[in-house]
């Protein structure tokens, strides 16, 4: 017995053969013992695609909403920088909703009676001027946005001096009425309000002089149009000026 | 029941209405559709009553002053309803047609605040066909 073991642990040529047949009869089995091994590797491996698609799903969704927090981060940050720079007595709020009518441009926030707002107060953003509210309840505003016909704001051309009206059109952009013809108005010049008129406060940036043409039924004044310097489609959080 | 269902859709939709992007700058207005509706099926009273509260909740998502859609809405009710004796509301251009009244009584209540320029006229054109078209949908729906 012990001299069989010997033999067949020789590395001599009839060991080699024998071990060939037995290798040869056992590879189907070993191949088959080796599919049962993958199929449940397959089963776990399907598990794992499972969950790691559905934590990775998860994954993008908190990386989406780190995203958006860090837009708004740095939206609040910059409005709260604008709010420490201001003078006076502000309150932030937020955009709720906007006018569902075609004939109106306002919008809804998120302050109103109970937080010491009242009609008439100027809003605005770290872009500048908004608005001025038109309507209270005790939980929200209407502000009446610069881009309507029916908000007024008195303006001053920053380096000129020039005084004027700045009003909405049924476009996009502003329009300053009531500028002097003499003046010399350049394409680019800063429009700011001039405090006049007790509802928005002196020097709130409100765009830059896009087009300059002369009034073409009276001859006596400029009309300006102004490209305004907030994006009044986009408006998500807004200061409103208490005092 | 029905009337419910319509105060409900009217709550629904108003909401919506201030949510869903413009089209080519024009706002899809979905309440002169619920004035439409109200005028073209219900007695004279109710309808006018649903197309005041109708024009009453635009006014009061709006920067409009309060009741003046209201007030518009009523009356374009009032006709509508008038009109509604001798017309068929089954024909698909009636609805479009009753929306589209409605929706210029309210452009002509808004055109009293704001003023009327060329191109708030070419707005209440295309406003007017659009809450038209809305109609007929908003007809289907509440019907069926």
């Amino acid at each position: 017995m012990a001299g069989w073991i010997i033999f067949i642990g020789q590395p001599t040529t009839v060991a080699t053969k024998l071990r060939m047949i037995f290798v040869q009869l056992s590879t189907p089995f070993v191949k088959l013992g080796d599919y049962i091994p993958v199929v449940q590797s397959r089963r776990e491996l399907d598990h794992q695609n499972r969950e790691l698609r559905s934590s990775n799903d998860l994954l993008r969704q908190q990386l989406r909403a780190f995203d958006a927090t860090v837009v708004e981060n740095l939206q609040l940050n910059r409005l709260l920088a604008f709010k420490t720079r201001q003078p006076y007595r502000t309150l932030g709020a937020r955009v709720i909703g906007r006018d569902s009518s075609n004939w109106y441009k306002s919008i809804q926030i998120d302050r109103g009676m109970n937080d010491g707002l009242r009609n008439d107060l100027a809003v605005l953003n770290a872009d500048g001027l908004i608005g001025k509210i038109t309507g209270v309840t005790t939980g929200e505003a209407r502000v009446l946005l610069l881009t309507d016909p029916a908000c007024k704001a008195s303006a001053l051309l920053q380096d000129s001096r020039e005084p004027g009206i700045v009003t909405g059109t049924d476009g996009a952009k502003l329009q300053m009425t009531y500028v002097s013809r003499h003046a010399k108005i350049r394409a680019g010049e800063p429009v700011l309000s001039s405090g006049l008129g007790g509802i928005f406060p002196k020097g709130i940036f409100i765009g830059t002089v896009s087009k300059v043409r002369l009034d073409s039924q009276t001859g006596m004044f400029q009309n300006l149009e102004i490209q305004p310097a907030v994006d009044y489609r986009r408006l998500e959080e807004v200061v409103v000026i208490v005092e | 029941m029905n009337a419910l269902l319509v105060i409900v859709l009217m709550l629904v939709l108003a909401g919506v209405q201030a949510k869903l992007p413009a089209l080519a700058g024009l706002r899809l207005e979905f309440l002169p559709a619920i004035v439409a509706y109200s005028a073209l099926t219900f007695k004279r009273g109710r309808a006018v009553l649903l197309a005041f509260a109708a024009g009453c909740l635009q006014d009061a998502l709006s920067a409009g002053p309060f009741g003046v859609t209201g007030f518009a809405y009523a009356i374009a009710a009032l006709v509508i309803a008038g009109l509604g004796t001798v017309l068929d509301r089954n024909l698909p251009f009636i609805p479009l047609l009753a929306g589209s009244v409605a929706s210029m009584a309210g452009a002509i209540g808004a055109f009293c605040i704001i003023g009327v320029t060329g191109v708030a006229v070419l707005k209440l054109i295309g406003v007017a066909l659009i809450a038209g078209v809305i109609t007929i949908p908003v007809f289907l729906v509440v019907d069926a």
